[in-house]
């Protein structure tokens, strides 16, 4: 055990000591003589210092004297040994006063903003009953009377006493009971001796004795905006704009919506890439719709720094993190930083593990979790790796300028094409009435001539280029692919091919976690 | 021939020769015993009662308290007599009480010759009086004084010795019983007294014999000591939450509020030089911590207030003030919704020492030094401000400069003095009329030094200026407050 000492019983004495301290006798002529209260459980080296080593010092009378009688467990109220009470505390900032001439100069003070925060821990403490002798020596029963008046008006029942000032001990406070008053230690006759008169009181407290607390960072997480996309039509599981989301069925964007997340402001975030932008409750972007280039803000540009300033010290680059509350209720999350060149920007580090699962697309056309007869171990033959993924394809291409067998368009010879070699396009290529007289390039082996549309995901089965996505009949399914050639991963909202989390985020659809 | 008999009923000329002997065999082979002589005991007129009477003459016959048949306020004469004595000298045991070191068997029984105590003393020695034994001094005692330390006993009990019967069967000696003194109520004559150096001269430093022989400055010391800590640990009842910070809520919603950093939104109190970022948190409008006594007047998160016993004109939204004439004193917040100060805590934390100045419900009525003014003779006002200290009031001199007390309130706030106490507190000045056009000469009440401070009127406003007759003292014994004071 590692050893811990708080000194709780000796804040007891201490305490009941500067209770019963300060009182005073008045001698004939008017004179007040204060009373002394010490500890009765001296060292007897101390006690010798204190008579200066002599045997003609002399003792001082009256005198008070507390020491302890017992101490004993009380059972009666013992409880939960288990319960851990939690208080959350947030600090005040404190700043190191530069200013010359100040009081304080040189010195920390405090702020008026926010510093640390903290969730203390505190176990259930051992309750105790301590019991004190309290024995006033007196020198005359007048002196006696003076001291024990005074003393005794207080207890009306008990005192109360108190150890500490700190917010976080909860057993602070406690009361002195006076349980019995034996008036003299002498007896009645006197006799041949006269030996000093004490009167002595048996106080008694109710103690606690803790364990030592676990202080930790605040445990509260901040979430500071909310929702995407509001306006739009719901429908059960089916979302126009976005489709049917073939994993969160259970859940819609309504019931997202509706979730009572906290909410500082009204701020909402613009998402594009790994750039953030901070924007005002009614602020937008233009334009709106994605796009390659970082969207302009319409606005007054909001800085970061601002807003983690409301929480000193505790954003860290690289450490704090973004939630993206996703439509399906998925969350994405990535590590931030302030730009240090523009701090209206947060630059984030998505974490690939956070992101939204691709949807499988066999090659037959399959959809991962739609259609039953989707297997994924037909797909894409002889790629490995996340390129044999059913859930990505290898590039986006314009199908009227990009040729498959001369991808770089510097090749003086054609390729030969990868078994299952997949592609997004972003452009119609081939039609009925080419007949047999399409674009060469992307003639099957046979010249089996391509018809596929913008949107669509076409695959080389070895022979020929089959669609295995067509975007202009998949309405009602969200498929989330990965483009393995950027990395990128984009979302097929049933009507556009769109990067699968950016966009604008607001109330209670982003938080940060400092 | 008479019968031979060694006792005669007079006390001959053996006796007179035994005597003698027995005087010259204390001066041959006793020890010097300085004696410090009691006079008697007896009360102050002012305290005097029948149980506790005021005698004409201090006598040592006489007894301060009859009820418990006591004399604790022991007179001792300044002089010291110097005399003969002897005793068995005893090793000594130190018993370590709960009130420190005794010393076990501190009970010597000493014999001193009759007739020279009487011939020095000129009584016989009694219960109370003091011996002094010199050849006990300490002379190395652990303290930094150059002064040897005495060994003091006093007399319990006075018999004579059976050794001191002669064969006149006439006694020669005394048998003192003699216990060893303390530092207390009765022997604070002794201990009071300046400490004599080798020459029996005061010391220059004015230690006396009490800072010399007792263990009560130490032990006052130890308590202080002991009492600073215990202030360190619990200042104040209650708990301390002025270093937590109270985050800003939303009222309706509960949740936290942000605010955009804009000088027009940010409270007057927060309007400060050390604004910062930070002042983008909105403000909050009360503690957020809760418990037993956490009231302490100063606003959370450290906002500046103002104080005072009138609410400043022009306040701004969220503006904090402290009223200094409630009690507790009480803070309050403007609230710009409510066109109104709201209160928003009592300062309940006190001081839980045992001092002067604490002031929960029960000490407020042990610590008061308050005077309860009845018996007006008459009142005007006078618009003062701050720092004042010389009031000029339109009171006619020559008919009231003789009223003894003077009162200065601006609502709750009083100060009050006695002439009696202040010399020069009422003088007069020209005073004008400005509607009769009258002349007169009219109380100026000039406020006193005290302990070296010029007192001043501590708050701007409008004042009334009081002459009192009579005043009672507000803290008055149970037994005795209001008891009659004339003839039923």
């Amino acid at each position: 055990m590692q050893f811990f000492y708080d000194g709780q019983i000796r804040r007891y004495l201490l305490q009941t000591i500067r209770a019963m301290s300060d009182f005073v006798v008045k001698y004939g002529d008017g004179s007040l003589h204060q009373v002394p209260v010490m500890y009765g459980d001296a060292d007897r080296q101390v006690a010798n210092i204190l008579r200066q080593n002599s045997e003609n010092i002399v003792n001082s009378v009256p005198r008070i004297s507390i020491y302890v009688a017992s101490l004993a467990l009380d059972r009666d109220r013992l409880a939960d040994q288990t319960f851990v009470s939690k208080v959350n505390i947030r600090e005040r900032d404190t700043v190191m006063d530069d200013t010359p001439g100040s009081p304080t100069y040189g010195q920390l003070v405090y702020t008026q903003s926010q510093g640390k925060n903290y969730t203390v821990e505190r176990l259930m403490p051992t309750p105790f009953d301590l019991k004190m002798k309290m024995d006033i020596w007196s020198s005359s029963t007048e002196q006696k009377l003076q001291i024990l008046e005074q003393i005794l008006v207080l207890f009306n029942p008990s005192l109360e006493l108190q150890t500490s000032d700190n917010y976080i001990d909860w057993t602070s406070l406690s009361v002195l009971n006076l349980n019995d008053i034996n008036w003299d230690s002498r007896q009645v006759p006197n006799g041949t001796d006269t030996a000093i008169s004490i009167a002595t009181l048996t106080l008694q407290t109710p103690i606690w004795i803790n364990p030592p607390v676990k202080v930790k960072r605040l445990g509260v997480i901040t979430r500071i905006v909310a929702s995407i996309n509001n306006g739009s039509a719901v429908s059960d599981t089916y979302i126009a704009g976005l489709g049917q989301d073939p994993i969160g069925q259970t859940l819609s964007i309504s019931q997202a919506v509706s979730q009572d997340l906290i909410s500082i402001t009204g701020y909402k975030i613009q998402v594009h890439g790994n750039q953030v932008l901070l924007l005002g409750a009614h602020e937008s972007v233009a334009p709106i719709e994605p796009t390659i280039e970082l969207p302009v803000r319409q606005g007054t540009p909001l800085s970061w720094q601002t807003l983690f300033s409301r929480y000193p010290n505790k954003y860290i680059a690289g450490s704090t993190q973004l939630y993206l509350t996703q439509p399906n209720g998925k969350q994405i999350v990535g590590t931030v930083a302030i730009n240090p060149l523009d701090e209206t920007m947060l630059q984030v580090n998505w974490n690939a593990d956070s992101l939204i699962k691709n949807i499988g697309i066999d090659s037959a056309g399959h959809v991962e979790h739609r259609d039953p007869a989707y297997s994924p171990s037909a797909y894409r033959n002889g790629q490995s790796g996340s390129a044999g993924s059913p859930g990505t394809f290898d590039a986006i291409i314009n199908p009227q300028s990009y040729n498959p067998y001369r991808p770089t368009g510097k090749e003086l010879e054609d390729q030969p094409l990868i078994q299952g070699l997949r592609f997004l396009l972003v452009d119609d290529i081939g039609n009925t009435i080419n007949g047999a007289d399409g674009a060469e390039a992307w003639e099957g082996t046979g010249n089996q001539e391509l018809i596929a549309h913008a949107n669509d995901i076409i695959e080389w089965t070895g022979t020929q280029w089959n669609v295995i996505f067509n975007a202009g009949q998949d309405h009602d399914t969200m498929i989330w692919q990965t483009n393995t050639y950027t990395g990128v991963q984009y979302l097929w909202d049933g009507i556009q091919w769109k990067k699968s989390f950016e966009g604008e985020y607001e109330a209670s659809r982003w938080r940060v976690v400092l | 021939m008479p019968r031979l008999s060694l006792f005669k009923p007079e006390k001959g000329l053996d006796y007179k020769f035994i005597d003698r002997q027995a005087s010259e065999m204390f001066q041959v082979g006793g020890t010097d015993v300085y004696l410090h002589k009691y006079l008697g005991v007896n009360t102050l007129a002012e305290n005097a009662k029948a149980d506790q009477p005021l005698y004409s003459t201090t006598s040592v016959t006489n007894i301060q308290d009859l009820l418990f048949l006591e004399n604790r306020d022991r007179t001792y004469d300044p002089e010291i007599y110097r005399i003969r004595g002897m005793y068995n000298v005893q090793n000594i045991d130190f018993n370590l009480s709960q009130f420190g070191l005794f010393i076990d068997n501190d009970t010597l029984y000493m014999t001193v010759h009759i007739n020279d105590f009487i011939k020095y003393i000129g009584r016989k020695p009694i219960s109370g009086d003091v011996l002094e034994l010199p050849h006990l001094r300490d002379d190395f005692a652990l303290n930094d004084k150059d002064f040897s330390l005495p060994r003091y006993y006093v007399i319990e009990d006075v018999g004579r010795a059976s050794e001191g019967f002669s064969v006149t069967w006439y006694p020669h000696l005394y048998r003192l019983k003699l216990k060893r003194v303390t530092d207390s109520q009765q022997f604070a004559g002794i201990f009071d007294q300046t400490a004599k150096d080798a020459n029996g001269d005061p010391v220059a430093d004015g230690t006396t014999l009490k800072d010399l022989l007792s263990t009560f400055n130490k032990e006052i010391s130890i308590n202080q000591q002991l009492i600073a800590q215990a202030e360190a640990d619990a200042p104040k009842s209650g708990y301390e939450t002025r270093q937590f910070y109270t985050l800003a809520v939303d009222p309706k919603y509960g949740t936290p509020l942000l605010q955009t950093v804009d000088e027009t939104d940010i409270d007057a109190s927060n309007a400060s030089a050390n604004l910062n970022a930070s002042g983008s948190a909105g403000i909050a409008k009360r503690t957020g911590y809760t418990g037993y006594l956490l009231g302490d007047g100063f606003p959370v998160n450290g906002y500046d207030f103002g104080f005072g016993i009138q609410f400043p004109s022009n306040p701004q939204d969220n503006d904090y003030f402290l009223r200094s004439d409630f009690l507790p004193n009480r803070l309050f917040r403007f609230s710009n919704s409510q066109n109104a100060w709201v209160a928003v805590e009592d300062s309940v934390r006190m001081g839980m020492t045992n001092n002067d100045t604490r002031g929960t419900l029960k000490t407020g009525f042990i610590n008061n030094t308050n005077w309860t003014y009845v018996d007006s003779a008459v009142s005007a006002f006078a618009t003062l401000s701050r720092g004042d200290h010389v009031i000029d009031t339109s009171i006619d001199y020559a008919s009231f400069h003789t009223v003894p007390f003077v009162v200065l309130k601006i609502d709750s706030v009083q100060v009050d003095y006695a002439q009696a106490e202040y010399v020069g507190l009422i003088t007069s000045y020209s005073y004008s009329n400005w509607r009769t056009g009258a002349t007169y000469q009219a109380i100026r009440v000039t406020l006193p030094i005290i302990n070296s401070v010029q007192q001043t009127i501590p708050y701007d406003g409008q004042y009334s200026v009081s002459l009192y007759n009579t005043r009672e003292e507000q803290r008055q014994a149970i037994s005795k407050a209001l008891k009659p004071k004339a003839d039923l």
